[in-house]
């Protein structure tokens, strides 16, 4: 499923779809409020540092378990420094920043690809737990 | 949300609508125009079989006005004058089946009904196939460009009425009260964006104010959710309430909020912080030197 991230709604709208996605696979309340927090700091940093971009969740499955991909996709400016922006409290917005550290402590895996030229797009994996 | 809006140029671009469509369609109208009005009545005798008839047509008077509005827009269709008056009369059409809340199903129904009625006639007509195929063609692009006008507006007009809600809902939704002398409440049910950061902030230090109050209770076990947006909202809350000499309890985190909020990194500090609100209407009665007794 993918989602349009424009504005605050469409960052609700997200995290209602991320939250009845993962029930749908079975996770229960902690699960699915981790889910929901990772979907929201990411549509919130492209609202904030990318104006506009795409939210996207699918259900990945090894041996023993289930999980869900979510996957934060935008055309924006890119993030300058990856290691930087992965530190607590480091912020170019006058935030907390703790958006991207936090999904690191929350989430199972977390990738990011930014460049200038494509953007960033951001892969975090939340398995069942 | 943004709606791309294309002018009648445009659209005609879009749909490949060219001058022989046109002509084609307009040729096609002497032959189709006298059916119109047996086709609304088969029409109206399918609608009839609907709950949406009851609800929206049942009434004779709006009935006739229906049918006749319904007569004079394939009139215009079959005129094909695509100008920017005929976007804006489809607009509305859309716009107001979306008002009334009469379904895109029954609209799409409708235009399948007629469509096929008049590729009907089409076929009877003793017209080369070259001929036949082109109108068919023409009438079918229009067609299409009509119901995308519609459907778009009807988008158009479902969104705003959902911003509408969920602006008086955000409105209802700050009601800061006297507890006690010097204690206010204010519980949030729902999303904090930041909006509704901005009125909770607004209402509550103008309630401080108001109130002279030394206590403040912001209970939040209604919220699902705190990422750091929120929680840079409840911090400044909570510093700007401390500045106007009033201290601020945060009440009602549930387990799976605590654990989050530890997960993200996020230093609560010097915030005061309870499970629920028994717990924090007890300290803040301490600090009233008060004291709630059995009788
Ligand atoms: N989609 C993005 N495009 C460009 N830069 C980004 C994007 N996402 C994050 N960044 C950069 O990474 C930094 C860290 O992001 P992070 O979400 O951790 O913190 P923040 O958004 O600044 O604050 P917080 O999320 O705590 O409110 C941001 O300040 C910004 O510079
Ligand atoms: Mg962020």
């Amino acid at each position: 499923m993918t989602i349009s991230i424009r504005s605050e709604d469409d960052v609700h709208y997200a995290r209602h779809e991320g939250i009845e996605y993962a029930n749908s696979i079975g996770m229960e309340t902690l699960d699915s409020t981790k889910v929901s927090i990772i979907i929201s700091e990411l549509a919130h940093n492209i609202i904030k540092y990318a104006k506009k971009g795409f939210i996207r969740f699918s259900k990945v499955t090894n041996e023993i378990n289930t999980g869900i991909l979510i996957e934060a996709i935008d055309n924006g400016p890119a993030i300058h420094d990856i290691e930087k922006a992965l530190k607590d409290n480091y912020s170019t917005g006058g935030s907390l920043g703790l958006g991207l550290p936090g999904i690191k402590r929350i989430s199972d895996d977390l990738i990011i690809h930014s460049s200038k030229e494509k953007g960033t797009h951001i892969k975090v994996t939340y398995w069942k737990k | 949300m943004e709606v791309i809006s294309r002018n009648a140029t445009q659209l005609c671009d879009l749909y490949e609508i060219t001058k022989e469509d046109i002509e084609a369609v307009r040729e096609f109208k002497p032959v189709a125009i006298d059916k119109i009005p047996e086709m609304v009545d088969s029409w109206y005798k399918w609608l009839k079989t609907t709950a949406e008839f009851q609800e929206y047509f049942a009434d004779p008077l709006t009935l006739h006005r229906v049918q006749k509005l319904q007569l004079s827009f394939w009139e215009e269709f079959f005129d094909a004058n695509i100008n920017d008056q005929y976007v804006s009369s489809r607009k509305s059409v859309g716009e107001v089946h979306a008002r009334i809340g009469l379904s895109q199903e029954i609209y799409l129904a409708g235009v399948d009904h007629f469509l096929s009625l008049f590729i009907e006639i089409l076929l009877a007509q003793d017209w080369d196939n070259a001929k036949i195929n082109k109108v068919r063609r023409a009438l079918n692009k229009i067609a299409h460009m009509d119901m995308t006008i519609i459907v778009q507006s009807y988008e158009h007009v479902v969104n705003q009425k959902i911003t509408a809600q969920s602006k008086t809902l955000m409105a209802m939704s700050t009601p800061v009260t006297q507890l006690w002398d010097g204690l206010l409440l204010l519980p949030v049910v729902g999303l904090i964006d930041s909006r509704r950061a901005q009125d909770i902030m607004d209402n509550t230090l103008n309630h401080i104010s108001q109130h002279h109050a030394q206590s403040f209770i912001l209970d939040i076990s209604g919220v699902a959710v705190v990422d750091t947006a929120v929680a840079n909202h409840l911090i400044k809350i909570t510093k700007a309430t401390k500045l106007m000499g009033c201290e601020c309890i945060i009440s009602g985190l549930s387990p799976a909020v605590a654990q989050t909020i530890v997960e993200l990194g996020i230093d609560v500090g010097t915030i005061r912080t309870t499970a629920n609100l028994k717990a924090a209407i007890g300290i803040a009665f301490q600090k009233l030197n008060m004291k709630i007794v059995k009788q």
